[in-house]
């Protein structure tokens, strides 16, 4: 897999903050899963909350790539990776990552985040901008950011103002 | 008097204190000034560039702060706007944002921005850190985000303006030095002026003498020195003058100071006046004047300038009204005939000068090597004169007076007599005229007073009943010659009809008023009065009527040419008739021939006196002449005492 010597660097960063694995071995999904990490580095958790937990689909094609971020320090708290069943309400995520694929086969899933507001990322771009709080997308050699802030409020979380500033879009 | 006129005697030229002040009062301010502004220069240096660190360190936080998102996602774009900030800062040169392995993510250039280079070394610093690379700033800031740094700002901020205002402030410290400098100027120039008028006035009273204007004895001492050195070279010598004023003292006790002032400066106009050209005359003191005359050698010449200054003071001086005639002795000496150095020349200049006044003032004088020796004998008999009397040196010798007629001894003169124990008998001529002048007189008058009052006694006693002559000076009269008859008379218990005050005519007329009171009252008491060399004064008859005196003694100087000299035997005649007219009897004093004797006799003398009777002779000798007279009681002794 060829990256984008920008994408490359992304990674790095990441890489470098979190003390990954090597560059050498990311590829599209490992570039994604860092992007989605960054991300919830940018939010202004509550102060009580010690974990930050991600929710994702079982069969998301990013949940390998996540899953070795997972414990990982994120603003003095834990980061985690939650496997979402289709029959169980996603009530201890704080944030989900929903994929293209996810829309389609586990629409009462997403419903199901939507209804309870959870600060959902998607790299779908179709993905519904009423309940999707950021898509990412590449453009080219990167990734473009797009921010819903109605479903971002609906989230009841704060975004920094260094990551709105990066978006490529904002929405109210 | 003119304090600016051209003269020899400044040795320095222009005020010194004044040009010193001047130097030290800029040294001082010029060094602090450059001190202070130094200091303070330096300071805004430091203070200017901490500010422009503090100021970039700043900007390169608030940069880092908001490119961590920017590294993080690997937005270029974002961190290039984030450094388009910066478009506002002057100082900034240059701005990285530096992603975690070293790449640049974005760069910034001011639009305007004339000098350029980024030496930028790859990122190796977690720390915050600055250094100066040339004339620039070089500040890393690391990018912090979610407590790990993942890359860093470097901002390169450009010195020049620093500098610029570094210096602007190195102009406005030098342009307020000079303003200070300049009023520090203003205020010198003021007090300098005070100063160097103050300075050329004491320069001036260094050497002049601010009454006659005339260089004073330091500036002459100098010039006599200057003199000396030219002997030998470009000439063979030089005469001082040394000039006392007569009875100066009188003028300022009389008429007052500022008259005496005044006359002194007359005189020393005068003085300019009367001297040549090039020679110096100079105050050297109270009443005292010194003439230089460069080149001028040989007695001769220097009896020409005794005479000029002699006739300088001949006429009489007007100040306000009094005229004033000054007479003075002038002494004269030569260099290097009279005087090895200026000391000695001046000592020789002085000792004739004493010699002078000693031949009877308004004269001069000329130094011999003689005069030196008396003055120093001079000095040690006045020294050894106040110990006469209590180490038994005076004596009294008697000469005898007889009367004309018979020849019989009536009285003594006591003449008084000094055996010095070194240098033998000093003759009364010499040591008188010292203890007059030295005041020594009053207490030997007391003591010849003493003395022959004693002797009066011890003859009485013996029944030699004759009167003794004894010379009383001015000065024992004006200290009041009553007192110190009474204490003889009352000391020895002598009969003050046996005592005879003997005054000479120039004591007489001196304070008459107060003469003829104290004659008076000695008159009351018995005692006789007798004018001694009359004749010689020169002073108006008129006080022989208001003196009560009972004698008059013809001076020595009109017997001695007697019988041959016509004029003196008119002169003896006229006294002698003149005494009689006035019932006042007559002594001719000094008699040594017989022809002088007999002469006097025939036209009537009362008594003589003088070497042909006898010489002065002592108390035990004297009285072989008593058996001459007449031996009888009362009758004698009243015809002695009607004498």
């Amino acid at each position: 897999m060829t990256f984008a010597p920008l994408a490359r660097a992304a990674l790095m960063s990441v890489a470098l903050m979190l003390t990954l694995t090597p560059a050498h071995a990311a590829d599209e999904s490992e570039l994604k899963a860092a992007i989605v990490f960054n991300v919830l580095v940018f939010i202004e958790w509550p102060d009580e909350q010690k974990t930050v937990d991600l929710c994702v689909s079982p069969d998301n094609a990013l949940l390998s790539a996540l899953r070795r971020l997972d414990g990982r320090d994120l603003r003095d708290r834990t980061f985690r990776v939650q496997e979402l069943r289709a029959d169980s309400l996603p009530t201890t995520c704080n944030a989900a990552f929903v994929d293209p694929a996810d829309r389609v086969k586990h629409a009462p899933l997403v419903k199901n985040l939507s209804d309870l507001g959870v600060f959902t990322i998607s790299d779908d771009a179709e993905a519904p901008p009423r309940t999707t709080a950021i898509v990412m997308q590449r453009v080219g050699a990167r990734f473009a950011l797009d921010v819903n802030m109605p479903a971002v409020r609906q989230a009841r979380i704060r975004l920094s103002s260094k990551l709105l500033r990066l978006a490529r879009t904002v929405r109210e | 008097m003119n304090e600016r006129r051209t003269d020899p005697f400044r040795s320095h030229q222009g005020p010194r204190l004044g040009k010193r002040l001047t130097r030290a009062v800029f040294i001082a301010t010029g060094v602090a000034l450059l001190v202070a502004g130094l200091i303070f220069d330096v300071f805004v240096y430091f203070s200017q560039r901490n500010a422009l660190i503090d100021e970039v360190t700043v900007q390169a936080r608030i940069l880092a702060e908001n490119s961590s998102a920017a590294i993080l996602f690997d937005d270029r774009q974002s961190a290039s706007q984030t450094l388009a900030g910066l478009q506002a800062s002057t100082a900034i040169l240059h701005a990285q944002v530096i992603g975690p392995d070293g790449r640049v993510l974005a760069s910034f250039r001011p639009e305007n921005a004339a000098r350029a280079g980024m030496r930028s070394p790859p990122f190796a610093k977690a720390a915050a850190s600055h250094e100066f690379v040339r004339d620039t700033l070089v500040v890393n800031q690391p990018v912090g985000e979610a407590n790990m740094t993942v890359g860093a700002v470097r901002l390169v901020a450009d010195l020049q303006p620093l500098y610029a205002r570094v210096a602007m402030h190195v102009l406005i410290t030098v342009l307020a030095a000079a303003a200070a400098l300049g009023f520090a100027f203003a205020v010198v120039v003021r007090i300098r002026r005070d100063v160097d008028a103050t300075e050329a006035r004491l320069d001036y009273l260094a050497y002049y003498d601010p009454v006659t204007g005339l260089p004073n004895r330091h500036a002459a001492s100098e010039q006599i020195a200057r003199l000396m050195a030219t002997v030998g070279h470009t000439s063979d010598g030089f005469g001082l003058l040394m000039l006392d004023l007569d009875d100066f003292k009188v003028v300022n006790d009389t008429l007052g100071h500022p008259i005496g002032d005044k006359l002194l400066r007359a005189i020393a106009s005068r003085l300019s006046q009367y001297i040549h050209s090039t020679y110096i005359a100079c105050r050297f003191g109270g009443d005292e004047f010194i003439v230089i005359a460069p080149r001028l050698v040989g007695r001769p010449q220097l009896e020409v300038l005794g005479i000029a200054v002699l006739r300088a003071l001949e006429e009489s001086i007007v100040v306000e009204g009094h005229e004033i005639r000054s007479r003075c002795s002038v002494g004269l000496a030569q260099y290097p005939a009279d005087g090895k150095d200026a000391a000695s020349l001046i000592r020789a200049a002085d000792t004739a000068l004493y010699e002078a006044k000693a031949r009877g003032k308004n004269t001069f004088s000329i130094y011999v090597p003689d005069m030196e020796r008396k003055a120093t004998l001079r000095i040690r008999l006045d020294a050894d004169l106040r110990r006469a009397i209590e180490n038994n040196e005076l004596h009294l010798a008697y000469q005898p007076i007889v009367r004309a007629a018979t020849g019989a001894t009536v009285g003594v003169e006591a003449l008084l007599r000094w055996a010095h124990p070194e240098l033998g008998d000093i003759p009364p001529a010499e040591f008188i005229p010292m203890a007059e002048s030295s005041g020594a007189i009053v207490d030997i008058g007391q003591w010849v007073l003493d003395e022959a009052c004693r002797q009066i006694k011890r003859w009485s006693d013996d029944g030699h009943h004759v009167f003794v002559a004894v010379n009383v000076s001015a000065k024992q009269i004006r200290r009041g010659l009553r007192a110190q008859i009474d204490l003889a008379l009352a000391a020895s218990g002598a009969d003050p009809h046996l005592l005879e005050i003997e005054i000479t005519e120039h004591s007489m007329v001196e304070d008459i008023d107060s003469n003829v009171a104290q004659l008076a009252a000695l008159s009351s008491l018995g005692i006789r009065v007798a004018v001694d060399d009359f004749g010689t004064g020169l002073s108006s008859l008129a006080y022989l009527k208001r003196l009560p005196i009972n004698k008059l003694k013809i001076d020595r100087a009109f017997v001695k040419d007697l019988p041959h000299s016509a004029d003196d035997l008119a002169i003896a005649q006229a006294i002698i008739s003149l005494s009689h007219s006035l019932e006042l009897t007559v002594v001719a004093e000094g008699i040594e021939t017989e022809q002088q004797r007999h002469a006097l006799v025939a036209h009537k003398c009362d008594y003589l006196q003088g070497f042909l009777i006898s010489r002065p002779v002592s108390a035990q000798d004297v009285v072989a002449f008593f058996g001459d007279r007449p031996r009888g009681g009362r009758a004698t002794r009243r015809a002695i005492i009607g004498a």
